[in-house]
């Protein structure tokens, strides 16, 4: 039975990991220290030389009390170097991945796995508050503990001022705040703090053709935008164009983001898969669902990754997701469901299926990348990177 | 954390902690409030479910997985 691994095992598990498998996998220390001077480590890992193979980078761990997360990546990896090592494939209760598939991973993508990208936030979670979410930097409380912490996955560079991009009847406490007191709280800055940084930094690095974020709950396989509804058809109602200021984030009006007709097939296909494999281990349905589904939101790490190329052209493409893990009726407390140790594993047994599965279907994202299709105005400054 | 859109009577169920007088505030503004837990509690008794110390040794030992070789 599996117990939640603490923030000490999942560096050590890490460490286990690379001294068992040397020569298909790397341990990477990430630039920024915490704010209580943690370091965070990844895993890098493939066979052979990176370069010319799609890059898939998965992270967790980012909202302290959704259990589990870290622990599903790290069994993630550990599973895919067991069974390459042995020559064999990976059953999930009903769903089989062939030896072929497991080498296909290892020899012929880059894989970046890191599995906590929040440690301060996971501990204060495992031992003192559980339903903590934020960070855990005192900067911007002003000595009060209710107002310690910046949420993570609010303080990326997307469209992060939200007063300025989004419609004030968008303005409410799951888009993002500017009062530290929310759970939502942007922070003072885009990149104001260490973790998302981490993130930022394993993005330039390895240029991802595909990204995903493990989050819980809600039982869906989100891709892009998270910001508005999705269209195909007029590039320049888009995230990057301030003629629509203050418009976006209010669902059923005029504004909608843009995402070219091919991009969008590609991401819902890829979605699809991951779901598709999902399902197929007990036929649990984890629907794929376009990020806005949830609610509006800025600030994100898979809005952010996906947004980067149409920024900065010279960066390549990101196709980019989030996995929320669990459902609403799993327990009576969703976020601890994983805390139940039969349920822990269940969950990862749900969700690895998901993850290799989008490690299988990345060419498809690469080959995107290499079509530049989308006509997209990049004539002003909303997104700086 | 995930919220459903209203049902087809038109009725928004909010799923959320909140504290005891926010509960009773809540009651007292005519709003239906269901307690289906104490998230204290269910907290305390989650965290039992942590690991204690390192399982792991400092990366002696690893994780065992949870796939199974076929």
């Amino acid at each position: 039975m599996a117990l939640i691994m603490n923030t000490t095992e999942i560096e050590s598990a890490l460490v286990n990991i690379e001294a068992t498998y040397p020569s298909m996998c790397q341990r990477i220390e990430l630039p920024e220290k915490t704010c209580e001077a943690r370091i965070c480590h990844a895993l890098h890992i493939a066979k052979g030389p990176a370069r010319g193979k799609p890059t898939i980078l998965i992270i967790g761990g980012v909202h302290a009390r959704e259990w589990g997360g870290p622990d599903t990546l790290v069994n993630f990896a550990a599973d895919l170097m067991r069974a390459y090592s042995n020559r064999k494939g990976l059953r999930y209760l009903k769903k089989t991945f062939s030896a072929v598939d497991i080498r296909t991973i290892i020899e012929k993508r880059s894989l970046v796995v890191f599995p906590c990208v929040n440690p301060d936030g996971v501990e204060f979670s495992h031992t003192k508050q559980h339903l903590w979410r934020k960070n855990r930097n005192p900067t911007y409380s002003k000595g009060n503990p209710k107002k310690i912490g910046v949420d993570i996955n609010r303080n990326y560079d997307f469209l992060w001022d939200f007063k300025k991009y989004f419609h004030p009847a968008a303005w409410d406490s799951s888009l993002a705040s500017d009062d530290p007191i929310e759970e939502t709280f942007h922070g003072p800055a885009p990149f104001s703090e260490p973790e998302t940084r981490n993130v930022r930094w394993l993005m330039d690095t390895f240029k991802p053709a595909i990204f995903l974020d493990l989050h819980s709950y809600d039982g869906d396989v989100l891709y892009s935008w998270g910001n508005d509804e999705d269209q195909t058809t007029d590039p320049d109602q888009n995230f990057a164009n301030p003629a629509y200021d203050g418009q976006r984030g209010r669902i059923g009006d005029t504004y909608r983001e843009y995402i070219s007709l091919p991009d969008y097939e590609i991401a819902t296909g890829i979605a699809r898969a991951v779901s598709d494999a999902m399902r197929d281990v007990r036929n649990r349905l984890y629907k794929p669902l376009q990020g806005v589904g949830l609610y509006p939101t800025c600030g994100t790490s898979d809005d952010y990754a996906a947004s980067r190329h149409i920024v900065s052209p010279k960066i390549p493409k990101t196709f980019a997701f989030t996995i929320e893990f669990n459902f609403e009726g799993d327990t009576r407390d969703p976020f601890l469901a994983t805390a139940n140790p039969k349920t822990l594993t269940q969950t990862m047994r749900d969700v690895i299926p998901g993850l290799i599965a989008l490690c299988l279907v990345a060419p498809q994202a690469l080959y995107a990348g290499n079509v530049r299709s989308e006509r997209v105005s990049r004539k002003t400054a909303n997104h700086p990177c | 954390m995930p919220q459903r859109p209203a049902d087809s009577a038109g009725v928004r169920w909010l799923h959320s902690y909140a504290s005891g007088a926010t509960v009773t505030a809540l009651r007292k503004a005519g709003r239906r409030v269901s307690v289906l837990a104490d998230a204290e509690k269910e907290g305390k008794r989650a965290q039992r479910f942590v690991g204690k110390g390192d399982r792991f040794k400092g990366g002696r030992y690893g994780p065992p997985g949870v796939g199974k070789l076929v």
